[in-house]
Order: C-alpha cells, then sequence, then structure tokens
C-alpha cells in the first residue's frame, strides 16, 4: 500500500542507493580513470575535491536522512532498545546498525588520512568503506523475513 | 591494519604495490565488518534453554519469595507452595532494561528501572498462578513465571518435588494487550472472486505446522495448506470440485466437505501419513459451508487447525465493493509448540475464541473498507463447540443470508434490519451493511465472554 510509511521506506533506500552507488562511482569508474588520464597533481587535487563534497554530502544531508527515516521506520514497526538485544528482527537490525557505524567510521578515517597524506591507509578505508556498505545492505536485506 | 602506508611524495604517483596493499587491506577490513555484523545478528539465540529455576516452599502460613528480573527470565521460574499458603513476592530488576512482573490475576508492579524493587501480595494461593513481563516480547523471550499448588500440602510429599519433570510443560498464557511481533502478518480475509471455470481443482496437504496464534504464543496445528483456517474454496452453484487430499502429518487424517452431498464411507475416510485420496463432490447448494477433518477424536482435530470455508454464491449475487471471509473457532491452548488440550476441550474451556486462527486479529491489522460502499461479510463457526453472535458495531445489516436464505433482503417491505448474525458450530452465511462515515468500526462476537477472549477485530472506513 502507498502510504506516507512508504514515502519514509523510499527515501531510506534512495539515501542508501546514492551512498552506496557514491562511493561505488567513485571507486571503481572515476579513480581509474583519473589515474590513467590526469597528471598527479591534476588527479590528487580532483579526488581530493571529489572526496570532500562527497564527505560533507554524506554528513549534511546521507547522515542525517538515514538516522531520521531510520529511527522513524523502527519506531513504527515497534523496535525498542530492549528488543534489539533478542535474537531474529532485533539482532538483525542491530548488526546492520554496527556495521552502519562501522562504516561511518571507516569513511571519517578515510577523510583524515587523505588529509594526513598516507594514501594506502586511506585507499584501505576507502574500500572497507564500499565492502561495509554492501554488508549493510545485506543485513537490510535479511530483515524483512525475520 | 596495513603495514605499507607510508607518506606520500606529492612529486611521485602511487605504485601497483602499494594499491594492491590497499585494495587487500581494505577487503580485509570489510571482511571484518561482516563478521562483525553477522555475529551480532546471528547470536544470542539461546538463553531460553536453561532448565526452571524452581523455589519449593514446605511450610505454609505466610511466606515470602525474592524474585528476580534479569536477563530476560524471571528467577525463581517456577514457586511452589503448600495450598493455602499466603504468599508475597519481592520482585526485584537486576537488569539493565525495564521490566514488571504481571500475575494472570490482576496484580502487578510497576515498571521497574534497573535496581528497582517492589512487592506483589499475591494472597493465599489455591490454584496455579501464571506471572510474566508485560514489556513487549519479554514473556516470548522467556520471562515467564508459574506459581503451583503442591499435591497434598503434606510436608513428606515435598522432597519427591523437586524433580523439574514439569519445566518443559510450562503452558503458554496469553496476554490480550500485547502486539505481535514485528514479523507477523494477518490472514488475509478477503474473498478471492470464484474462478471462471466450473470445475476446480485444488491439492489440499496435512502437515504439522508451529503457528502463532497469539502474539508469543505458538502451537503445533494440523494445517491444511500451512494454515488454519486452511484455504477458502469459492465456486458458484452446480460447480465440481476434484480435491487431492495429501496426509503429509505425523498421524492419520480425513476430510468431510459439507458443501458436497455424498456417501463418506470412502472419500471421508482416515488416511495414514504418506498416502493420499480424491475427494470430489458437486456444490448442488448456496451457502456458507464448513470443511474439517473427519478423523476421530474431531473436537481435537478441528480444534488443532483442521477447518476451513467453502463458499458457494447463491445464483445472481451481485457484486460489492468489499468481500470478506470470517471463520470463527476455539482455541484450547496446549503446551508451546504443544498440540490443543485435550481436558480443555472436554470441559469445554477455551482459552481464547478466534477470527481466522489469531487472537483479536484484525485488532492488529484492520480491515479497510471505503465509506458508503456495500460490505459483505461471510461468517462460517468452526466451533467446534461454540456458537456466534456475529456483530459490527455502529453497523446495521440489510442483507442476511443463514444456512441457505435470505433471512432479510435491502429494501424490504417491513423495513427491517439485523445486528446480529447468529450461527452454531458449523453452520455459515453472509451479513451485508454500508459504513456511513469514517472510523473505526469493531466486529466481535457478542456472546461477549468470547468477544473479550479474542473474537475482536476492526473494520477501518476511510
Amino acid at each position: 500500500m502507498l502510504d506516507l510509511w512508504s514515502l519514509v521506506r523510499f527515501l531510506h533506500v534512495v539515501g542508501a542507493v546514492v551512498w552506496l552507488g557514491g562511493q561505488l562511482t567513485l571507486s571503481a569508474l572515476v579513480m581509474p580513470v583519473a589515474r590513467d588520464r590526469l597528471s598527479e597533481e591534476a588527479r590528487a587535487s580532483l579526488m581530493r575535491v571529489l572526496g570532500m563534497r562527497f564527505g560533507i554530502a554524506t554528513v549534511a544531508v546521507l547522515i542525517p536522512l538515514q538516522v531520521a527515516t531510520g529511527v522513524a521506520l523502527a519506531r513504527h514497526k515497534g523496535v525498542t532498545m530492549a528488543s534489539l538485544a533478542q535474537p531474529g528482527y532485533g539482532r538483525m537490525l542491530a548488526g546492520k546498525l554496527v556495521a552502519f557505524a562501522l562504516v561511518m567510521l571507516a569513511a571519517g578515517l578515510h577523510g583524515w588520512a587523505v588529509a594526513a597524506g598516507r594514501r594506502t591507509l586511506a585507499r584501505s578505508l576507502a574500500v572497507s568503506s564500499l565492502a561495509g556498505s554492501f554488508v549493510v545492505v545485506l543485513l537490510a536485506t535479511a530483515l524483512p523475513v525475520t | 591494519m596495513t603495514t605499507t602506508d607510508q607518506r606520500v611524495n606529492p612529486r611521485t604517483g602511487p605504485g601497483p604495490g602499494q594499491d594492491r596493499a590497499g585494495l587487500l587491506g581494505g577487503l580485509a577490513l570489510g571482511a571484518v565488518m561482516l563478521v562483525v555484523a553477522l555475529v551480532v545478528a546471528l547470536t544470542g539465540g539461546s538463553a531460553g534453554s536453561g532448565v526452571d529455576a524452581r523455589t519449593v516452599l514446605t511450610a505454609g502460613g505466610t511466606q515470602s519469595v525474592a524474585v528476580s528480573l534479569a536477563g530476560m527470565r524471571i528467577t525463581p521460574s517456577v514457586i511452589e507452595v503448600t495450598r493455602g499458603t499466603r504468599l508475597v513476592l519481592k520482585v526485584t530488576n537486576a537488569d539493565a532494561m525495564r521490566h514488571d512482573l504481571v500475575l494472570a490475576t490482576g496484580q502487578h508492579t510497576a515498571l521497574l528501572t534497573g535496581g528497582q524493587s517492589a512487592t506483589v501480595t499475591v494472597g493465599v494461593v489455591n490454584a496455579a498462578i501464571a506471572g510474566w513481563c508485560s514489556v513487549p516480547g519479554h514473556k516470548a523471550a522467556g520471562m515467564t513465571l508459574r506459581i503451583v499448588v503442591a499435591g497434598n500440602g503434606n510436608a513428606a510429599n515435598m522432597g519427591s518435588v523437586a524433580h523439574g519433570a514439569t519445566s518443559g510443560e510450562s503452558e503458554p498464557v496469553i496476554d490480550f494487550h500485547a502486539s505481535p511481533g514485528p514479523g507477523w502478518k494477518a490472514y488475509d480475509p478477503a474473498l478471492q472472486p470464484a474462478p471462471g471455470a466450473t470445475q476446480h481443482r485444488l491439492t489440499m496437504t496435512v502437515r504439522d505446522t508451529v503457528v502463532e496464534v497469539a502474539p508469543g504464543v505458538r502451537q503445533k496445528l494440523w494445517t491444511f495448506n500451512g494454515t488454519a483456517p486452511g484455504p477458502t474454496l469459492h465456486g458458484k452453484v452446480g460447480d465440481v470440485f476434484i480435491i487431492t487430499f495429501v496426509n503429509d502429518a505425523s498421524m492419520g487424517h480425513g476430510v468431510d466437505f459439507h458443501a458436497g452431498s455424498l456417501s463418506p464411507d470412502l472419500p471421508m475416510r482416515t488416511i495414514e501419513p504418506g498416502k493420499s485420496l480424491t475427494y470430489q463432490f458437486v456444490a448442488n447448494y448456496s451457502g456458507a459451508w464448513l470443511y474439517h477433518c473427519s478423523t476421530m477424536p474431531m473436537a481435537l482435530h478441528i480444534a488443532n487447525g483442521m477447518y476451513g470455508a467453502v463458499i458457494i454464491d447463491p445464483p445472481d449475487l451481485p457484486a460489492v465493493a468489499h468481500e470478506f471471509v470470517v471463520v470463527q473457532s476455539e482455541l484450547y491452548l496446549g503446551p508451546q509448540n504443544g498440540t490443543a488440550d485435550e481436558a480443555k476441550i472436554a470441559a469445554e474451556k477455551p482459552d481464547a475464541v478466534l477470527f481466522n486462527g489469531y487472537v483479536n486479529q484484525y485488532d492488529h491489522a484492520p480491515i479497510r473498507v471505503r465509506v458508503g460502499q456495500r460490505v459483505r461479510v461471510w461468517v462460517v463457526d468452526a466451533g467446534p463447540q461454540r456458537a456466534t453472535a456475529f456483530h459490527v458495531v455502529g453497523a446495521q445489516f440489510d442483507t442476511v443470508f443463514k444456512e441457505g436464505a435470505y433471512l432479510l433482503k435491502a429494501g424490504n417491505a417491513e423495513h427491517g434490519a439485523s445486528q446480529v448474525l447468529d450461527l452454531a458450530p458449523a453452520q455459515g452465511g453472509f451479513v451485508e451493511f454500508v459504513l456511513p462515515q469514517a472510523g473505526h468500526y469493531p466486529f466481535t462476537d457478542h456472546a461477549m465472554v468470547d468477544g473479550a477472549r479474542g473474537a475482536h477485530g476492526i473494520f477501518q472506513a476511510f
């Protein structure tokens, strides 16, 4: 049924799509092409600007959107802090939240590593953030049937 | 995490080795995230497997027992007292999250935060009393308590009481105010249109199925195609139904369709697990017909889920905006995940009365209908023992069809209408009405005791 909660769920899913798709686009499309076609300076400055903008969009829009819609959906479903500890839906959601927190931690550290010039560490954190995002989506898809 | 990170000289590009290290390190970190998330998501299932902690009070008089609420357990989970003991419970929440203790007798503590205590004066105990935590989900997770009465109050017998043999038998208690869990889905009450064809072929398989019948309460029902009620069959007068009946359960079963007339000897015989039979009947007459298991004792087989409806439209039945089927039945709770209690059936003491197989089902999932549009509700009373007085609060039935005849038609000369459709066990019919304004119209068995123990739902007009 198409109601207000469909809209909230829609925003939550779109937020996840933009976050995951954005990372994928930067890491798998823009980064290799920039490395092939641009000088080192141009590449570094392009990636720095893109990363900064994506980071700002994440902190200013995506995280507030995901947290707000996520909390609202959980409330609507009757999830309580206590039920998060229970096997089944609660634990699955708790696992998803832990993965989300780890992904955000990795993304934040990635920004720091770039600024500090630790290139390998930055790349590791970017890849792990991308991989972790897939984990979040995996647990999300497991939620409705539990 | 990574061993090769180093400051990058802005004049030099990254080497392929560095790239690979970054990629592998990132994938390793991602794998760690996967493992951590899965551990959180999939563990924690074994909390409720312990044996009951049992406290036995041999002396009579006034007894005080310390009860602790923690870790999704109530400790002790069984308190055994001598008949006539005056019992006082000192309840402490020893947990980080909030809990309470509610007794079936109505006494309860307030919602206690961690470390808080409260006293519950149970009074003189002469019969078993169930208790639980009423925070949603906690009872289902194992927060239950039983106060039981020892046999004769003979102190000499008490030594043999602590055998714990009854610990697996803990009987669930229905909380009529609880809500179903997040994954719960209501039984679809909509009547599907009759297929165009005049011949209906269907396989009906009986299986032992663990089904939730009330929030947190599960029974091992014997089901037709996985649900109780079983699938609703819908057709027109003269249609032929060819049913392949398969017994995939653990004991003998049969089937009896009231919608057709035939010699019971062969089609209604009991068949053993692994066997099947073909049951063919012609629906010569219109009506809301019951079908049920034909194996003795039928009260038990029906009470344990083996019932359903066959709807045969009277000729020229007008189409309506909304058409639903409600099958009423009784619930005689056995142990959690067990089968129906035969002693309760014999005593005609149901724990609950259900519409379409779940306590207060359509309170949790109101049935939505349009204001001003005609609603038709087919009702079948599956029993096995109790009648129904089907009523919709705020509505009047201008059309009533019961057991093959119209009792009332819209626009009748008397300008009459009806308030209740009464059905004995196995009878069926339908009512029609129009809801005049937006709002919530409860529907219930107007035998009020049954209406208050689960035979209740809501039409939401919009």
